[in-house]
């Protein structure tokens, strides 16, 4: 690899990096990262997932989130930039993966058009640019798979239990390696791996052991028993999500290039991991019932290590320099067609105005109903059980209910019925129907989606 | 190369076809509709009962295939079941014109994909089996080249110009046959041939016929449309964020690229090339439109696929194309169809004594057998606006017009499935009776007349 190549590379996965960090300022925005960033917001505060509160996540990310807030403040902009880098970070990480291996004439477009297909897939651009675990576990998986096949094994292992314990999704990271190892690797590798991976796995053992109970209903016992209530059409939902790529240009693009990747260049031992890790992570994928697009975003690095196996096979029957020239102009133009399709789609910048109104009806010591992102924007602390939104579907007796600081539905609507709350914040119209908020409440205002309420009408 | 292919791989891409065909056809008869085919249809029936497009209803389209669906409907009756078929029979005709003029060239499982990119590509799905032009133009524009390539001048002129009769989408194909033909002479005339259904009308009925074809899409196409350009941008760049249609695209471009020694392909870059840049500036633009350059993307999408080696690729091409319509159909399944107009229909023959006046969009009056009263024959017409003077020899009934006849209760019954109009005309208070049926169609009987 010369400078000037290097420099060329750079430069694009630079532009890339620029792509992504105005995206996580201007459009990043996904409805579940208000419970994410409010759980940092909570550590933050000195409260411990689990034991404090209910979050049905590994902790790695929100810990990381706090440690980002701590530094920037308590708002979405830093976790953001964050994990717009960390993605970023992925993209470089492929890039010069590809970069170091492909043949000297075709390298730099080789690697350009991989780093493309990550960088400007339009559901890492969604999901990776915002405070979920998607960026980080992008991060943590590419260096762990990186690490396995040419660096120390220990810090392998350190990533890719780092990786298990910023989110569930990438549970198959590690086994895969360790299998890898097994009949590559040696045992001295082995043995390494599986202690980093203990070392990576630090946080979610913390509190195994703190707290084994809650730990162990959030993060396992919600997802096989409780995941799926309220999406009783999860089949077909799934189906749909699972054949998604069939009506998407750069769904059918991916899967075109990384099945003939995966074919072509099998004899190749970086490539055979990466068809390993991509069927593993596909198969488990798509066992977590409703699933959804952003959770392939895990697998995405090692996709695109495999379609740029397929372009260099390309080029090497071929020798021209268009096909990845043209993957990567194809990626940037259904980039853009995307992001300008979804310019009106809701964003921080809607919650702000919303987060605005909430605050002028807020008197201290006001017990808030609101959706995470306002309690994030807003400052105020949520009342105990309202920290996750979605947890209140869990139906369970109240002993048990306490024991997990889950707030059922049915006590919910309770305490708002009876007018706990001084202000409610609600963007779900068919919640603001079903409990009668007008009637109960003096005050509205409705601020696009969302409605906030204020000033209890006197019973 | 351009040889006469094997007997048994011409018997298995027949079969292919016809598999093709036989999966048209059942689609044609079940999920098949489109909310324009309606005036189209109708324009039939009232060919059928005498009355004259241009000369005596607004009809704004080239005249061949309100003719064509004319002849079925008197073969077979009045209904949309038939034409639908015919269509899905018209497309499948493209179909195999096109893969067994590839199998001159190619391989056989090259051919069977291009089969499979045509026939089943889900616009040419959801468009080439209904009796708007679609299926028609697909035919008549693969025939037109296939007799361009075998130098037959005066057939090549005949299908261009019946095609651009049938549809003023397909208007481009004769030009740039033209370019390629030796025998020019010989194309014109087989093209003014096939025009002659344009030439006829232009005769008979020339400042109808102007307006209608022309005027019309000039001036009158737009309004109401306020948003097309982010409309129209965003129809020509769907392709992106579709599977096929990115397949499609790639593919043909690919196609032209390494296909560019051979003069089919140019032919067919240049018909490809010259359709997409004309159909691009009707504004609005929808994809359907783009289907009668379809046939000719195929053929450059088989000069890129005849250099891919092996038998895999174009295996898993084509898989890919039958998964990601089974995916589309399925996601579809349950939107407007016939079966849902159905009891709208019903209701509407039940409510209407003999020699009512309805008002009804053109489905209902097709299939209730009523004949729609003078302006009413299609209803995008009525955004038309100008003086009733300049109006009444265009039969053109402007908007505001119809809605003072709506409110001086002209109509006995009212059928309707837009429920802003439901709205706008507060139509509750104007009649006694009204039934909702499913969840967007109403019916109005018994006006409340002083």
């Amino acid at each position: 690899m010369t400078r000037r190549e290097f420099a060329i590379v750079g430069a694009a996965v630079a532009a890339i990096t620029a792509s992504l960090l105005l995206y996580s300022q201007t459009r990043g925005f996904g409805w579940d990262e208000g419970f994410h960033l409010l759980a940092a917001r909570l550590i933050a505060a000195g409260k411990r997932p689990y034991v404090d509160f209910i979050f049905a996540q590994t902790p790695l990310n929100a810990w990381w989130n706090a440690l980002i807030m701590r530094f920037t403040g308590y708002g979405w902009r830093g976790p953001h930039v964050a994990a717009a880098l960390e993605s970023a970070a992925s993209v470089w990480l492929v890039a010069d993966f590809v970069l170091r291996r492909a043949p000297a004439a075709a390298r730099v477009w080789l690697a350009i058009a991989a780093a493309a297909l990550i960088g400007l897939n339009q559901v890492a651009m969604n999901y990776a640019t915002m405070s979920q675990a998607y960026g980080l576990c992008m991060l943590l998986g590419v260096l762990a798979f990186r690490l396995c096949l040419e660096g120390p094994a220990l810090l392998a292992g350190v990533a890719a239990g780092a990786a298990a314990s910023a989110s569930l999704l990438t549970a198959p990271l590690g086994p895969v390696l360790f299998v890898w190892l097994i009949f590559r690797g040696g045992f001295q590798r082995v043995a390494l791996f599986v202690a980093g991976a203990l070392v990576g796995l630090f946080p979610v053992l913390w509190y195994l052991t703190i707290a084994p109970k809650q730990f162990w209903f959030d993060v396992v016992g919600f997802h096989l028993y409780y995941r799926q209530v309220d999406w009783s059409g999860w089949f077909l939902h799934d189906l749909e999500v699972l054949t998604g790529w069939l009506d998407s240009g750069q769904g059918m693009l991916m899967f075109v290039l990384v099945a003939a990747g995966a074919a072509m260049g099998r004899k190749r031992r970086g490539i055979a991991l990466c068809s390993w890790i991509v069927a593993a992570y596909c198969l488990y994928l798509s066992t977590t019932h409703p699933t959804f697009a952003q959770y392939f975003t895990v697998a995405l690095p090692f996709a695109a290590i495999l379609a740029s196996a397929c372009l260099q096979e390309l080029y090497e029957r071929y020798p021209q320099r268009w096909p990845p020239v043209l993957v990567a102009a194809l990626m940037t133009a259904m980039l853009a067609r995307t992001v300008w399709q979804q310019a009106a789609n809701m964003s921080w910048a809607n919650l702000e105005t919303v987060a605005a109104e909430v605050r002028k009806a807020l008197h201290p010591g006001d017990k808030l109903y609101a959706d995470e992102h306002i309690y994030v924007l807003t400052g105020a602390m949520p009342p105990p059980g309202m920290e996750w939104g979605g947890s209140h579907k869990i139906a369970m007796p109240a002993d048990r209910a306490r024991l997990y600081h889950v707030l059922t539905q049915a006590e919910l609507d309770k305490q708002v019925k009876r007018g706990d709350f001084a202000v409610v914040e609600s963007c779900d119209e068919d919640e603001v129907k079903r409990l009668g908020l007008g009637n109960l409440y003096g005050q509205s205002k409705q601020i696009g989606d969302c409605f906030v309420f204020h000033e209890l009408k006197a019973r | 190369m351009n040889s006469k292919p094997a007997k048994r791989d011409s018997l298995i891409l027949g079969a292919v076809c016809a598999a093709i065909a036989a999966a048209l056809l059942v689609y044609s008869q079940t999920e098949a509709f489109a909310w324009d085919e309606g005036f189209h249809l109708l324009a039939a029936r009232l060919i059928l009962a005498g009355k004259r497009p241009y000369a005596d209803f607004l009809f704004a389209q080239t005249p061949l295939n309100a003719y064509w669906n004319a002849l079925i409907m008197r073969l077979t009756g009045v209904g949309w079941r038939v034409p639908q078929a015919m269509a899905a029979l018209e497309t499948a005709g493209a179909v195999w014109l096109i893969a067994s003029y590839v199998l001159r060239n190619a391989r056989l499982s090259v051919a069977i994909a291009v089969a499979f990119l045509i026939g089943l590509n889900d616009v040419v799905v959801w468009y080439g089996c209904i009796p708007q032009s679609y299926g028609l133009c697909m035919l008549l524009g693969a025939a037109a080249f296939r007799f361009c390539i075998g130098e037959k001048a005066l057939l090549a002129g005949l299908a261009s110009g019946a095609a651009a009769s049938a549809s003023l989408l397909a208007v481009p194909i004769g030009p740039v046959l033209f370019i390629r033909m030796r025998r020019r002479p010989a194309f014109l005339a087989g093209a003014l041939l096939g025009l002659s259904p344009v030439l006829w009308a232009l005769a008979t009925a020339p400042h109808q016929f102007v307006f209608d074809v022309v005027g019309f899409h000039v001036y009158y196409r737009q309004v109401q449309w306020s948003g097309w350009v982010s409309h129209d941008a965003g129809v020509l760049t769907s392709w992106l964020d579709s599977g096929t249609g990115l397949m499609l695209v790639g593919l043909a471009i690919a196609g032209a690229c390494v296909g560019r020694a051979r003069p089919d392909i140019r032919l067919c870059a240049w018909v490809v090339g010259v359709a997409a840049a004309y159909i691009a500036t009707a504004h609005p633009t929808f994809p359907q439109y783009f289907t009668v350059a379809i046939p000719f993307a195929a053929v450059l999408t088989s000069a890129a696929l005849e250099k891919v080696s092996g038998r895999w690729p174009v295996v898993a091409l084509s898989l890919l194309m039958v998964a990601a319509l089974a995916r589309e159909i399925w996601q579809e399944h349950g939107d407007f169809s016939w079966a849902i107009l159905a009891p709208v229909i019903a209701k509407v023959k039940q409510v209407t004594a003999p020699g009512a006046r309805v008002l009804a969009d053109e489905h209902i009056y097709l299939m209730a057998g009523i004949m729609p009263p003078e302006g009413l024959e299609w209803s995008s017409g009525h955004k038309i606006e100008m003086p009733m003077d300049q109006a009444r020899p265009l039969h053109v009934l402007p908007q505001s017009e119809l809605d003072k006849q709506i409110k001086n209760r002209m109509f006995d019954v009212l059928e309707t499935c837009e429920e802003s109009d439901v709205k706008r005309l507060v139509l509750r208070a104007l009649y006694k009776s009204t039934e909702q049926i499913g969840d967007d169609c109403f019916v109005f009987w018994n006006p409340n007349r002083p």
